[in-house]
């Protein structure tokens, strides 16, 4: 009764052990139970949590709070299951699973592989092309990753109760479908990992460069997705070349992430950034992906885009850019997906390699085409050749319109800048 | 020195929709709130109570003793927890509950003296 229950050093949980916890947990339940069980799962797990919650304050934190977690979620469930009376093979099962899920700590190396296999699964079924892009990314969030709802919305800038709907109708979805809780075999295997690859990628830009918003960045998400594609590289089942070439690009990408916003969160551009902040570790991984994915023929165009990251990452200064070798890049990633958004890009390598008349005569088709009409870089983009060239109220008016699309904050004071250094007459220096 | 029982009482369900991150934080907010105290030797103890179990005791003048399961579930606030604390007087009791995170979703502390009835403590 007198103990002390909080010793003077009570040692921290580890950043982000609940999200994993609960992804982790899941996965385990939901492969024990089936799909069709995916909303008990999800409920016991929340309950462990809950308890832990009201538990620890009082009683300090346990010696191995993962155990604690793991042993909680297996009661509840065993409870649940008795009362639902399912068939007793189930609880079983979730003994079984409990008893061979206990690990020692998260990333223990060895051959305890069946929590990662777990886990893989869960992002297969999460991500199943029965479901489309946003109910995939909404519920890999939210399962795998241990997202709450309004998170989810914050980082997808949607509305929670839009997300709370989503998340619901992705599971009634996979529960009535019954979709086999499994990572796919066979000739299967290449379009299910698109799914998931899609969801990955979608996930980083979301993080790297978000559409809207007070933040130009939101790293915790570009980070999250570059965990997921460590996930599917570390399996060889699904080490496929193109994963590494995501990964590659996501980790060049996010080497610049230091660098992109100053204090004040407004945003240097890559012409502004101070290259020594680029984080040289995520370059060496990003080279290191790179090189695995180009061990085979697969060429995508996260190959390609991994290789223009890597011309940039590896450039000394933004001066020493190899701008003809980004426009050779641009040239292939065209052929392979001639998206309105890969012309935009390769209309800036254009500027530098023929100058701007040649940029502007490349961004006028895709102006007409009127798919950009929201995508204020394409305005952007004209409103800096325009001002390089001298002719500055064509290049205001370009900025203008820019400014009438939907950005971050950041971007609008970038811009904003920029027009009126315009309008004053300065001459468009890349420095501000 | 003076003893305190903290007791801590809110409602279980505010935190049903809690996300994996907000557990976390919150079990952190508490644990510094706690550890801070163990550290300057101030917490005695603390445990938490059962939530789904109970009994409530009562003998009606003139009646039999009646035992009752306590309605815990339903009710609006329960006492999830007590802490035993050493302070000065109640001001300062209440000085160290002020930075309590039980406050952040409206539970609150009841703070009561324990009575020694001018017996030296044994604390």
């Amino acid at each position: 009764m007198t103990g002390t229950p909080h010793p003077t050093q009570v040692p921290a949980l580890v950043e982000g052990l609940f999200r994993e916890r609960y992804g982790r947990l899941v996965a385990g339940l939901v492969r024990v139970l089936g799909t069709r069980h995916f909303d008990l799962a999800e409920d016991v797990v929340q309950e462990a949590l809950a308890r832990a919650l009201r538990t620890w304050p009082f009683d300090g934190v346990p010696a191995d709070p993962s155990a604690w977690l793991l042993r909680v979620a297996r009661n509840l469930a065993l409870d649940r299951l008795r009362s639902g009376a399912v068939a007793e093979r189930k609880a079983e099962d979730v003994a079984r699973w409990a008893a061979t899920a206990t690990e020692v700590a998260p990333d223990a190396g060895g051959p305890r592989e069946t929590p990662e296999d777990d886990r893989l699964r869960l992002v297969f079924t999460c991500c199943h092309p029965v479901l489309a892009i946003e109910a995939r990314v909404a519920l890999t969030l939210k399962t795998v990753l241990g997202f709450g709802v309004p998170e989810i919305a914050r980082a997808l800038l949607a509305n929670e109760t839009a997300i709370a709907q989503r998340v619901v109708r992705a599971k009634r979805r996979l529960q009535e479908e019954d979709v086999a809780f499994e990572v796919p075999v066979g000739p299967e295997l290449a379009l299910r990992l698109d799914a998931v690859l899609e969801v990955v990628y979608l996930l980083f830009n979301e993080g790297f460069s978000a559409h809207r918003g007070t933040q130009l960045v939101r790293t915790e998400l570009a980070l999250e997705a570059i965990r997921l594609g460590e996930l599917l590289a570390a399996d060889p089942a699904t080490s496929a070349p193109r994963v590494h070439a995501l990964l590659a690009l996501m980790y060049l990408q996010a080497s610049r992430l230091p660098a992109r916003t100053d204090e004040a969160g407004d945003v240097a551009t890559l012409a502004q950034q101070d290259r020594r902040l680029w984080d040289r570790q995520r370059i060496a991984r990003g080279m290191a992906h790179f090189e695995r994915s180009i061990a085979g023929d697969e060429l995508t165009p996260w190959h390609v885009e991994a290789a223009i990251a890597s011309l940039h990452a590896l450039a000394p200064a933004y001066a020493a850019t190899d701008w003809r070798a980004i426009l050779a890049h641009y040239d292939v990633l065209v052929a392979l997906n001639p998206s309105p958004v890969v012309r935009l890009n390769r209309a800036v390598a254009v500027a530098h390699v023929h100058g701007e008349e040649a940029a502007l005569s490349d961004l006028d088709p895709l102006e007409g085409a009127g798919e950009l009409a929201d995508y204020p870089l394409l305005f952007a983009t004209r409103a800096l050749c325009l001002w390089r060239l001298g002719r500055h109220e064509a290049a205001a008016e370009a900025f203008r319109a820019a400014l009438a699309r939907p950005m971050t904050d950041p971007e609008r004071r970038l811009l904003e800048r920029r027009l009126a250094r315009c309008l004053a007459g300065e001459s468009e220096s890349g420095t501000r | 020195m003076p003893q305190y029982v903290l007791l801590l009482r809110d409602d279980p369900k505010t935190y049903a929709d809690f996300s994996p991150q907000q557990f976390q934080s919150l079990i952190e907010k508490y644990n510094g709130w706690a550890g801070k105290l163990a550290a300057e030797g101030r917490l005695l103890s603390g445990k938490k109570l059962q939530e789904s179990n109970g009994k409530v005791m009562r003998k009606p003048k003139g009646g039999r003793l009646v035992v009752k399961d306590g309605p815990f579930a339903e009710a609006k606030e329960i006492v999830g927890g007590f802490y035993l604390i050493k302070a000065d007087d109640y001001a300062h009791a209440v000085k160290l509950c002020e930075d309590h995170p039980q406050f952040v979703n409206d539970g609150f502390v009841e703070i009561r003296e324990v009575d020694f009835m001018g017996e030296p403590e044994t604390e």
